[in-house]
């Protein structure tokens, strides 16, 4: 006998503390969050949600010094290639060594942390819009996205507009995406 | 809205709602007003372009250089529009950073303004190579000649030094606007501009995955952009300070050339935001007070530029160098004296002004202003670039450099190629972060205040 398929719901929130309250009590009753959703950039719901900091760091830093060694070989083996004195200063000069090296290491770094955003952001994210989406959340709409036992669904939904969703939906598992949680 | 009402620095009783509706109303049907100053940026691309053509056909000589001036117009303007974009990302990467909260308002404005000045620039070696077929010259790349570029060339520094500026502030700018164009596009009906703005929006969702790796990036790319700012300009300098020449040839350059840029480029946000926010009727978010604060900020530029004036005459005549002392006395008095005391008054004297609160409140002075700085910042690059060279060591090879019509046209084709490419974003995309000036309004709590 299949065990039966877990119930999923999505919460829209109005106010930013209701959706904060759910995302702190949602360890005590038992319920996965699946993926949350907010129109700006809110600090407050991916550190209670992910304590983890951003791997980005490590790319970025991996692109800086990538770029720094770049730069300072590009400056180094073409000045080698091209062995002139030329305005009386030597073949191997630090100055354009520098330059050359520190342009490299932001570019390089930039590009590199655009790399990472991408990567761990997974964008661009091709499979748009997934189920539990809804436009509101480009708007004025916080949303989280919660899966827990099909038994519990109704007590979930209900501990969802007591807490204040101002509205509670069911979503189907036609999807696959994953939640940062 | 009251005046004191326009001085506070929170948007006030406005819903997230309300913010969204007003930002993206900038996107609707241009007016008549639009499509005029759409059609008169046209015709200066067009004379700019047939410029350009006739130059490239004619060659060189149909410029104003001469030997002893080997850069004139062509190289100011480069010089002034480099000077432009630092403003962009002076604003949204270093006030980030400092955690300025008048930045929010006004940042996508600059950072736009970034790009277009700094690809406006761009163009301009291109024309002053004359044979701009051979520019690939310039970039590293493995030839089958072995030629390299010459790296101790601080020229080639600025080859770099602009391209990744212009590359790291593009990707800033796209990354910053993500969320934004989401919000269009959810806002958008189903069509063509929809299935666009899907694609330009790479999916973007607001997901906390999406939000947590988001503002993580963000602030590394404002961390890496704030050294290029300052660099960005001390290598322009640089192509000027590394030189023999009396007058260039000095160590104040690249700190006096990063004040210089950011009071221009401070002075050309100025000149776009007041107009925009009239005609997009966004007063209510584009507020007096960060009109105020950039007032401020600029009044700040312009003491250190003109503190860097007054020294550079200081070191002339303390350092009792003849040739030195010879061209600060050739500038305020020879032939290129109207530019000299345009330069002085315009970025130093008007901008005292802002000392006066009623003047750097007042938005018909503060547009004014913002449009005599940036005359004055164009020609402080023309007095630097062509005194100096007209007027170098002997007496004999002096010479004196006047504008041919070929240069003014081009002039008038960058501004015309500057304002188009900005006219044409702010109604493709929004002008101001919807996200973040939300996110500068505090979340929405339950009692119906801010937290």
């Amino acid at each position: 006998m299949t065990a039966p398929r877990p119930a999923e719901l999505l919460g829209v929130f109005e106010s930013h503390d209701a959706f904060l309250t759910i995302l702190e009590q949602a360890g005590s009753r038992k319920v996965t969050i699946r993926e949350i959703f907010s129109p700006v950039p809110d600090h407050h719901a991916v550190e209670r949600l992910a304590g983890r900091k951003s791997p980005i760091r490590y790319v970025t830093a991996a692109g800086g010094i990538a770029g720094l060694v770049a730069g300072i070989a590009l400056a180094l083996l073409t000045a080698r290639v091209w062995n002139l004195v030329v305005g009386g200063k030597p073949v191997m000069s630090i100055v354009p060594v520098v330059v050359v090296g520190f342009e490299l290491t932001i570019l390089f770094g930039a590009l590199a942390t655009l790399a990472g955003l991408f990567f761990f952001g997974r964008l661009p994210f091709v499979r748009f819009p997934v189920d539990a989406y809804r436009e509101e959340f480009s708007l004025d709409r916080f949303g989280i996205w919660l899966e827990c036992e099909a038994s519990q669904g109704d007590a979930i939904e209900r501990w969802l507009r007591e807490s204040g969703a101002v509205r509670v939906e069911r979503i189907g598992r036609a999807d696959a995406a994953e939640g940062i949680s | 809205m009251s005046m004191t009402e326009r001085m506070k620095p929170d948007i006030g009783a406005f819903s997230y709602r309300e913010v969204d509706r007003d930002i993206l109303a900038t996107l609707g049907r241009p007016g008549k007003l639009y499509l005029a100053l759409l059609a008169v940026c046209l015709f200066c691309v067009a004379i700019g372009a047939v410029s350009w053509v006739y130059l490239v056909l004619k060659g060189m000589g149909v410029t104003g250089l001469n030997n002893p001036v080997g850069w004139g117009l062509l190289i100011t303007t480069f010089v002034f529009w480099v000077g432009i974009g630092h403003a962009g990302t002076l604003i949204s990467a270093i006030l980030y950073l400092l955690r300025v909260s008048w930045r929010t308002a006004i940042f996508r404005a600059a950072e736009a303004s970034t790009i277009f000045a700094v690809a406006t620039a761009g163009l301009f070696p291109l024309i002053h190579l004359g044979r701009l077929w051979v520019m690939y010259y310039i970039m590293p790349y493995p030839s089958g000649r072995e030629l390299w570029p010459n790296f101790r060339s601080p020229l080639v520094w600025d080859v770099l030094a602009i391209s990744t500026y212009l590359t790291v502030s593009a990707v800033f700018f796209f990354v910053g606007l993500v969320p934004d164009i989401a919000a269009v596009r959810d806002r958008t009906p189903p069509g063509i501009r929809k299935t666009l703005l899907k694609f330009l929006s790479l999916g973007w969702m607001g997901s906390g995955r999406q939000w947590k790796h988001y503002m993580a990036a963000y602030v590394f790319f404002a961390g890496l952009a704030t050294p290029l700012v300052i660099s960005v300009h001390s290598v322009v300098s640089w192509d000027f300070a590394m030189s023999i020449v009396p007058g260039w040839h000095t160590t104040i350059f690249a700190p006096y050339f990063v004040a210089g840029a950011i009071l221009s480029g401070l002075a050309m946000v100025l000149t776009i935001v007041i107009p925009l926010r009239k005609a997009f009727r966004v007063e209510h978010i584009i507020r007096v007070y960060h009109l105020e604060s950039m007032a401020k900020l600029l009044l700040f530029t312009s003491l250190i530029v003109g503190y860097a004036y007054g020294v550079e005459f200081f070191m002339a005549w303390y350092s009792g160098n003849v040739f030195e002392k010879a061209i600060f006395a050739y500038r305020p008095t020879g032939e290129y004296a109207l530019p000299f005391w345009t330069m002085v008054i315009c970025n130093t004297i008007v901008p005292l002004l802002f000392f006066i609160r009623k003047i750097r409140t007042n938005l018909i002075t503060l547009f004014i202003i913002s449009i005599l700085v940036n005359i004055g910042m164009w020609f402080e690059r023309y007095n630097i670039i062509v005194t100096s060279l007209s007027h170098e060591f002997l007496p004999h090879s002096w010479g004196v450099y006047r504008i041919s019509l070929t240069e003014y046209g081009i002039l008038i084709g960058s501004f015309g190629w500057f304002f188009l490419l900005f006219l044409s974003f702010i109604k493709i995309l929004p002008a101001i972060s919807v996200a973040e000036v939300k996110e500068s309004m505090g979340f929405p709590s339950r009692k119906g205040g801010r937290t």
